[in-house]
């Protein structure tokens, strides 16, 4: 059923869950791990909170794009996340969508580096 | 501290992420430690930060979630949301209607600047027959010459005025004010002026209107200032028009309490500044002086008596010096009277409310019960106790809302229909409306509510533990005895606060039976009664005014069926002249003080059109006052007072003190006493004079202008409305641009006298009614559903030989218990909360035992009522079926 479901529904993501996704990708991990990541994918610019990082587990959990990894690895106190199947489509489509809309941009002199 | 923190998530969210969370922070924490203070403060700044954003978008989600679950439920349960939003709509929409009520007339402020300090004064003589009674001019301008307390003091007196020259001739309201009364109101004109000094000194002919009356006569137009108008067919010009907000006076004090629609100048006549003690018609109004409070003002006020007596003639010192001068703050006069009705609503309503609260409280923990399986699921699903109290909650929360909404339309009509009932019974009538704080109420009451009725049945659900539920759960039967005593003694709670409104209503209607018996000394049935006011410009001597009442008597003499026709200066039960008399000296004596009484002036046939019994001597007959021969016909009242034992008949008593020049009355006649007010209003002694025998400068004067209204009476067999049609004819064809007004049957013009008694009755009882409605549901609930939880039991018992009245009796026998303990409790209850209610009883104690013994009775019989309908069924379970279904 989850096959089914479109990810272009759920674009465009905020850029934080985009950037949990991101941190995701290259397989499972846990909480503080996404944090640093993100904050090292993104030089620094975004660094989530506890709070803010778990508002958005929940909500990737509640629409499906991560579970919870069940071969946890060895700290077993530790609970870890992987991309679902569906989590990596709509990853992919709001990379799509951005790179779209990037080039869109680029087209105007405005934007053109000197 | 960081758990203390995830407090602020709602507990499912904490429960899924809280360890983990945990876990982070501490790695954060280590991190930071080692990048020193800099990083840890940063540290704490943004996970405070993030952590107060975020939660808030948790609960709402939640709430969310919740909502559309509540709302699922609740469509889920027709009959039980139906019910429950109507009894919240009914109890809150009660409610709001009459805060609607408290708000326009006792919480807004008077709409004029700073009102707090305006303050209103009275004179005061003991043993009179009033408690106070307004300032005659000369003592206006005595105080108000040697009085500190006050930046300005104004006296005021309404008047009617016909307004012509403009469109159809009408009567209206007018108050004669002092120049000083804007600036004391703090009110200035829309367009124009207000009034001046020199208009006053000179007795100007202007006059300043009321948005209102600019609106409907002149269609607002801007020009209207130095137009002139016609005010009893003399010529006035509009100087000034007032403010849309302001209105002056305010309704609701005894004297000179109807708005005006126009203001004109007092201009106190030489005649008025000499009368010392008498003309007591004018009421006062003043702005206390910044910093001074009202009892400092009334220290100085009570020091004033003694300056005031000194000016009074020598003859009237013994009156002058028992004179005292009353004083309190201007909206207690304003809404005092009536202060305690609108709270007897509010408690009345609040009773609604409870009951419906209670009834919604049954249901829901009745529903509680067919849900506890439900309920057990989720718990068993890891749903906590706060999950499910919290998800019960809501429900109410969105009951509440829904009720609350119906609510508000349902007071909307409520409060136009309390309105148009009530009338001008109601102080400050006009200010009364929905406006944000009404509606603010009743948003509360939503708010409210829903912990009153929903708290219970969500902590009894939720602390019935999973493992309970699931042991019962089978065949849903007999419900936990706890839950049978919580729906019990909310049933008696519904019975305790019903018999207290039962109470309530029942003591206002017994005290209306009761005015209703009073005898107000004239038989109203065949009479009708219609007046016309005589305005100064056309009717300006003494003799023209004699003239139209002689022939408008003799026209209402002329109309088919009418039997007696006679007219008197007052309007029945609206007797306000009082005079004090001296006797002859055949009368023991007595302090001239205590000799006020009322007086009215009377033509043709009065006593016999109103019925009024003959004691001793005669009637006025069409000779007297006309040969010079005084005459006057006294109440048996004023006869036994006066002259004890001895026969009245061909005494004499003339009016003022001893010493007075005012010439001898000889008493020709006794007649049965007559209320002079309402019929609530205690009777006192009375003259008549023949009105011909009135002096005709005293006939002709317009500053009181006491004779200028013409009020006719005639008996007649015939049709009423023929009648009253018969005699606007003939008062018509006499002047036709003369308006006629209070043209009714004297029937309902007693009736009308009752009016504050009968609106707080209607509205009590009709209250006392949804009250009793609401109690019958919830008594009818809970055994409806005790007998449904309880078929395998009944059926048991029948199947063992019990006959159908045994099972009959056992569901009676819970009702009649219940109702006993809530009527033993309501009983404390009413007879501590209806002794506030004394002051709107007539002839009946609060704690009336009939009252209380009719109230219990009629709660015994609802019971009874309620508990057939479930008592029956209970009577219909087949043993068989009862069993098999086991």
């Amino acid at each position: 059923m989850q096959q089914k479901r479109d990810p272009l529904a759920l674009l465009p993501l905020t850029p934080a869950m985009f950037h949990v996704l991101v941190a995701l990708a290259d397989g499972q991990t846990h909480g503080y791990a996404i944090m640093k990541d993100v904050e090292q994918l993104t030089n620094g610019s975004v660094r989530l909170s506890t709070g803010t990082l778990y508002g958005i587990i929940k909500r990737l959990l509640a629409d499906g794009l991560i579970r919870e990894s069940i071969a946890s690895g060895n700290d077993e106190r530790r609970r870890s996340y992987e991309l679902t199947a569906f989590g990596r489509d709509v990853a992919r489509a709001e990379a799509a969508r951005l790179e779209h809309t990037l080039a869109i941009a680029k087209r105007k002199t405005l934007f053109r580096k000197a | 501290m960081f758990r203390r923190l995830l407090r602020l998530f709602p507990a499912e969210f904490r429960g899924d992420f809280g360890d983990q969370m945990t876990d982070m922070f501490r790695d954060q924490h280590t991190d930071a430690a080692q990048g020193g203070l800099m990083a840890m403060m940063s540290l704490w700044w943004d996970t405070i930060r993030g952590i107060v954003t975020t939660a808030p978008r948790e609960h709402f989600d939640l709430l969310r979630g919740d909502v559309r679950y509540a709302l699922r439920n609740l469509r889920r349960n027709p009959a039980f949301t139906i019910v429950a939003v109507l009894a919240l709509a009914v109890g809150i929409g009660a409610n709001t209607a009459v805060f609607s009520i408290v708000n326009g007339a006792l919480l807004q402020p008077l709409p004029y600047q700073d009102p707090a300090a305006l303050v209103t004064m009275f004179e005061r003589v003991p043993d009179a027959p009033v408690d106070h009674f307004e300032f005659s001019a000369p003592d206006f301008e005595i105080v108000r010459g040697i009085a500190q307390s006050y930046t300005g003091m104004a006296a005021y007196r309404n008047a009617t005025y016909e307004l012509s020259g403009v469109s159809d001739p009408r009567r209206l309201v007018g108050t004669r004010v002092s120049p000083e009364l804007f600036g004391v109101l703090g009110v200035g004109p829309l367009l124009g002026r207000a009034l001046t000094t020199d208009d006053d000194r000179t007795n100007a002919r202007v006059a300043v209107l009321t948005y209102g009356l600019w609106t409907s006569a002149f269609g607002r137009d801007p020009a209207v200032v130095g137009r002139s108008v016609l005010l009893d067919r003399q010529p006035y010009t509009v100087v000034g028009v007032m403010p849309a907000r302001f209105e002056f006076p305010p309704r609701g004090s005894d004297a000179n309490g109807e708005p005006a629609a126009l203001y004109v100048p007092i201009a106190f006549s030489p005649l008025e500044r000499a009368n010392f003690g008498g003309m007591y018609n004018n009421s006062v109004v003043a702005r206390l002086r910044a910093g001074v409070s009202v009892s400092q003002a009334r220290a100085e006020l009570s020091s004033l008596t003694r300056p005031l007596a000194e000016r009074y003639p020598a003859a009237l010192q013994e009156l002058a010096t028992r004179l005292s001068l009353p004083m309190w703050p201007f909206m207690d006069e304003v809404v005092g009277h009536s202060r305690r009705m609108i709270l007897v609503l509010m408690g009345a309503v609040a009773i609604v409310l409870l009951i419906g609260c209670a009834d919604v409280a049954n249901l829901m923990l009745t529903l509680a019960g067919s849900r506890q399986r439900e309920l057990a699921v989720r718990s068993a699903l890891g749903a906590s106790a706060a999950r499910v109290v919290r998800q019960l909650l809501t429900e109410g929360f969105v009951l509440a809302l829904i009720g609350g909404a119906v609510g508000v339309l349902l007071a909307y009509w409520t409060m136009e229909a309390l309105l148009a009932f009530a009338g001008e019974t109601l102080p400050r009538a006009e200010a009364i409306g929905f406006d944000v704080r009404v509606v603010a109420f009743a948003a509360l009451l939503a708010l409210i509510t829903p912990l009153v009725f929903g708290v219970a049945p969500a902590l009894r659900t939720a602390l019935r533990s999973t493992f309970d539920a699931l042991k019962e759960g089978g065949r849903g039967a007999t419900p936990g005895h706890g839950r049978q005593r919580l729906l019990g003694s909310l049933v008696v709670a519904q019975f305790a606060l019903a018999l207290m409104l039962s109470v309530g209503a029942g003591l206002l209607v017994r005290s209306f039976v009761r005015l209703l018996g009073t005898d107000p000394g004239f038989r109203a049935d065949h009479v009708v009664t219609a007046a016309a006011t005589l305005p100064a410009g056309r009717y300006t001597t003494g003799a023209q005014v004699k003239e139209f009442y002689q022939q408008s008597i003799d026209a209402a003499r002329a109309v088919p069926g009418v039997a007696f026709a006679g007219a008197s200066n007052f309007r029945p039960l609206a007797v306000r002249e009082r005079r004090t008399f001296t006797p002859d000296p055949s009368a023991p004596p007595a302090p001239a003080f205590s000799r006020v009484i009322a007086s009215s002036w009377t033509a043709g046939d009065y006593f016999e059109a109103m019925g009024i019994s003959l004691r001793r001597g005669r009637f006025f007959t069409d000779a007297d006052g006309l040969n010079g021969n005084r005459v006057v016909i006294i109440s048996e009242m004023m006869a036994s007072k006066v002259w004890e034992d001895l026969d009245p008949v061909g005494r004499q008593l003339k009016w003022g003190g001893p010493d007075s020049p005012a010439p001898w009355l000889t008493i020709v006649g006794v007649v049965g006493d007559v209320k002079q007010g309402a019929l609530d209003s205690a009777t006192i002694a009375q003259t008549y004079e023949p009105l011909l025998q009135v002096n005709e400068r005293a006939l002709a004067d317009t500053i009181i202008g006491e004779f200028r209204t013409v009020n006719l009476i005639a008996r007649s067999d015939r049709d009423a409305t023929a009648t009253l049609a018969g005699l606007r004819g003939a008062l018509q064809r006499m002047d036709p641009s003369l308006p006629i007004s209070n043209a009714a049957q004297l029937a309902d013009v007693v009736s009308e006298s009752l009016k504050p008694q009968r609106f707080s009755m209607t509205v009590v009882g009709l209250f006392a009614i949804v009250a009793l409605g609401l109690a019958a549901i919830g008594i009818y609930g809970v055994l409806a559903n005790a007998v449904t939880q309880q078929t395998h039991d009944i059926g048991v018992r029948m199947a063992l030989g019990a006959n159908a009245s045994d099972v009959m009796w056992t569901v009676l026998r819970r009702a009649l218990a219940l109702m006993a303990i809530g009527v033993t409790i309501g009983t404390v209850g009413a007879l501590a909360l209806t002794r506030v209610m004394a002051g709107m009883l007539y002839e009946v104690r609060p704690t009336d035992g009939v009252t209380f013994a009719g109230a219990a009775l009629l709660l015994a019989a609802l019971a009874v009522a309620a508990s057939l309908i479930p008592a029956w069924r209970a009577t219909r379970v087949d043993p068989l079926v009862a069993l098999r279904s086991e």
